[in-house]
């Protein structure tokens, strides 16, 4: 099946625009078509959890700050922001704004919006985001009342906020679907937004689709006239792209299939963005013998990222020898080598001595991983990696995607692939995770004094520069410790009609059409 | 009456337990609706399991659930919040349904005219050849070439998604393959059996045409097996395929049966399942009726009983 499918990939000759409207829009207006592999799974922003729904939040709302297309904060709601000299204490000034149903978008809107979502009865998976604010944590775990939490507006124009610490990255994160404000009366079938579109029609399972909001601030900005996301397979969606109904598959709102990816390549259609995102493998810290460091290192040094990421995954990803993607870092290089089969092999002797065990005496570790074909890759290639480089046999324990990540959960692992997303563009994101074996996605058991010194030692620095030399520091421990072997750093692959431009694809996995449009 | 009444309780005693079987095995399923790589802090998985009441004992969950299957009323789904589950099932049945009525319609067709022919006229070995291979070839593997060759290639059809008539051609055209040649065989089989009998030596002796022996005689009882198993390919065949409806991007229901179970979305797993057990039961309901209505010795030994 998966030969023949790259068979019928590679016979498709190359394709051109074909400029048909989807089903609602008047003819000659500009429509960008894109294919997601899932429906959003809610348009309230306070309750949405997966990347996919950032995408289509990231139409409708605005929040106080938008990114550009260099990844920087530039005003969106509000149009100037205050910084105390304490770095804790921001005030931001509000741009004059209207909801898509005309009513006026004020400060108390976000007040109220942030509130709902400390509030401890509201289902608000992402209200962790909120817990650099003084207060939020306190109101989340029902110990303060909402009202009490650093978050203010002393006039319709004006949101003040207070931090705990200084944290030179809020601007960034107000301006992520977390922080986005919602009306008063909000019903999430028929959502009203902020953002550059408008809701339109959303059919579960067919098709979600938007329009430009007049009453947008920016309005002047925005060229395309709507989006209309097709919801279909990714395989489907090659198809429907190669007959020219769609602008644009692939990540971030679905994925090439992995067989799809070389003959795509061959063609010179295939497309990347870095991600701001890590893809590692867990280690369960708290058992023998991989509680041993000396272990650990030497299944990192055996590794070979690069047959790994150029012979394997084939899709432009690069090897990751550090934990920080190298878009967040400041050490481009690695801070550990590649495919050190002698290092590997040092580390493993001296791993076995101080277990007191021969090599033969090493029973067999079990690496579990969920059940797609990526991975399954993966792991094969890093069983015979390191049964290569220094004899140590692997299990692998394919499991259904929930059963794999509630044994991660209950602890119930050895090794196990995973992954990690920044939510933000700060270093901080792939850190604090490893502050204590209590933080609920460590699940590696590991903590470290020293580690979590600089932490907090980073979180209490009002000096930028200090404080990312001390997240630095941070993460050189974590990759001597390694509770984590990073494997690869993330990358989105896809595939977009050449006349299309000026679609933002940030690092985090999003995408951002307010600027986007056709150069026909 | 008086039986129609057990049949009646016997299908609610099957449905009952089918209930009960599924909600024991979805809650024994390692993992929850809220776990993701990303795993939440403490009180805010708390939250969340409270606020949509899986903090309470398994038991009165259980009872919750007989009270919501009972009225049919499940609520939101877990994973898409705004929908509840009555309007996935009214939104998407209906479309995986259509498809469903013609793979019935061809499949039931085609696959009584092919056996006919071949037990009648004898040996047509590429027609039976044809259905075995049909057979052979898994259904997303045809769906696959139906829409490279007929939709990309050649555009005739589309290549995907839904709308118009001509959308439903190949996912149709697909999901008929298979049970239009198992009919085919089974009707030839039982064909061939049915003309070795008594009563066609006896009709031709009575000098009825080879026509009419065909229609009061042969389809007439080759046809039973051919019903029986109608029951469940129908209730199958109605609520959509997931391979298929996937590769068509079809928003029926087919999908929902696989990404509900892997999402964890527990309110919608038991909605559907609770549907399809009761389309299931309905579908064999009515082949019942059907059969009786072909077989009227069944109808004696009925009024007999």
């Amino acid at each position: 099946m998966r030969f023949f499918l790259c068979l019928l990939l590679l016979l498709t000759g190359c394709r051109e625009r074909d400029a048909a409207v989807p089903m609602g829009f008047k003819k000659g207006e500009e429509v960008l078509r894109i294919a997601s592999q899932d429906d959003p799974e809610t348009l309230d922003p306070r309750k949405a959890r997966d990347l996919t729904s950032a995408t289509y939040l990231h139409m409708l709302f605005e929040g106080l700050t938008r990114i550009d297309f260099r990844g920087e904060p530039i005003p969106g709601i509000a149009t100037e922001w205050e910084v105390s000299p304490d770095q804790k204490r921001y005030t931001f000034h509000l741009r004059e704004s209207k909801w898509s149903n005309g009513e006026p978008l004020t400060a108390q809107d976000f007040v109220r919006t942030f509130r709902s979502v400390l509030n401890p009865d509201f289902p608000a998976p992402n209200a962790y985001q909120f817990y650099l604010i003084k207060g939020a944590k306190e109101a989340k775990r029902g110990e303060i009342a909402v009202e009490e939490v650093a978050i203010s507006a002393p006039d319709s124009q004006t949101v003040v906020m207070e931090l705990n610490e200084p944290a030179p990255f809020f601007p960034e994160m107000l301006a992520t679907h977390f922080f986005y404000p919602v009306p008063e009366r909000f019903d999430p079938k028929l959502p009203v937004g902020n953002g550059p579109f408008v809701f339109f029609r959303h059919r579960p399972g067919y098709e979600f689709a938007v329009k430009k909001n007049s009453l947008y601030w920016g309005q002047g900005d925005v060229h395309l006239d709507g989006v209309a996301v097709a919801i279909v397979d990714n395989q489907t969606a090659l198809r429907l792209y190669e007959n020219r109904e769609l602008d644009w598959a692939g990540s971030p709102l679905g994925g090439i299939p992995q067989e799809a990816i070389l003959p795509l390549k061959r063609k010179h259609e295939l497309l990347s963005t870095a991600g701001a995102g890590v893809h590692w493998l867990r280690i369960n810290t708290g058992t023998p013998p991989l509680n041993s460091q000396p272990l650990r290192e030497a299944l990192a040094l055996a590794i070979n990222r690069k047959e790994l990421v150029e012979h394997v995954l084939q899709g432009n990803q690069k090897a990751a020898l550090a934990v920080v993607p190298p878009a967040l870092s400041k050490h481009p290089g690695g801070l550990f080598p590649d495919g050190d089969i002698p290092g590997a092999w040092e580390a493993f002797q001296k791993a076995l001595l101080e277990m007191d065990l021969s090599k033969d005496d090493l029973p067999p570790l079990t690496l579990i991983y969920p059940h797609d074909e990526r991975t399954h890759k993966v792991a094969q290639v890093l069983q015979q990696q390191w049964f290569k480089a220094i004899g140590v046999t692997v299990k692998l324990q394919r499991l259904e995607s929930q059963a794999y990540l509630s044994q991660i959960k209950e602890g119930s692992f050895q090794l196990a692939t995973g992954s990690w997303f920044a939510d933000f563009r700060d270093p901080i994101n792939f850190l604090e995770i490893f502050k204590s074996k209590e933080t609920p996605t460590n699940a590696t058991r590991w903590e470290n004094d020293q580690f979590a010194d600089l932490l907090y030692r980073s979180a209490k620095e009002s000096d930028a520069a200090k404080r990312l030399a001390l997240l630095n520091e941070a993460e050189k421990l974590l990759v001597v410790e390694m509770p984590v072997i990073p494997l690869y750093f993330a990358n989105y692959n896809y595939v977009k009609d050449l006349t299309l431009l000026g679609v933002y694809f940030s690092d985090l996995g999003y995408l951002d059409f307010k600027h986007a449009f056709f150069s026909d | 009456m008086l039986s129609l009444a057990t049949k009646l309780l016997q299908k609610g005693i099957t449905l009952f337990f089918v209930i009960t079987l599924t909600f024991f095995l979805m809650k024994g399923l390692p993992g929850d609706p809220f776990n993701q790589e990303q795993a939440l802090p403490k009180e805010i998985y708390t939250a969340l399991r409270a606020h949509y009441g899986l903090d309470a004992p398994l038991l009165n969950q259980y009872g919750r659930y007989l009270k919501q299957s009972a009225t049919f009323n499940f609520g939101p789904s877990f994973r898409y919040k705004e929908l509840t589950v009555g309007e996935i099932i009214q939104e998407r049945f209906p479309i995986s349904a259509l498809i469903g009525l013609e793979v019935l319609a061809i499949s039931l067709a085609f696959g009584v005219a092919l056996g006919a022919w071949t037990a009648l006229r004898g040996g047509e070995w590429w027609i039976l050849g044809t259905a075995s291979l049909s057979m052979a070839l898994p259904t997303f593997v045809l769906a696959a070439l139906l829409q490279y060759f007929l939709g990309l290639k050649l555009g005739w059809f589309p290549v995907a998604r839904w709308g118009t008539f001509a959308h439903t051609i190949l996912p149709a055209l697909a999901l008929a393959a298979i049970p239009t040649a198992f009919i085919a065989r089974m009707m030839r089989s039982s064909l061939l059996d049915v003309y070795k009998q008594d009563y066609i030596r006896l009709a031709r002796v009575k000098g009825l045409s080879e026509k009419a022996i065909l229609w009061s005689h042969g389809l007439r009882n080759g046809i039973l097996p051919v019903l029986n198993y109608l029951g469940p390919l129908s209730a199958n065949i109605l609520v959509g395929s997931f391979a298929v409806e996937t590769l068509f991007a079809i928003p029926g229901l087919g999908a929902s049966f696989v990404t509900s179970v892997l999402n964890r979305d527990y309110t919608v797993i038991m909605g559907l399942t609770i549907f399809y057990s009761a389309l299931l039961l309905l579908c064999l309901a009515v082949i019942d009726c059907l059969i009786l209505l072909v077989d009227p010795r069944l109808r004696r030994k009925e009024v007999a009983a």
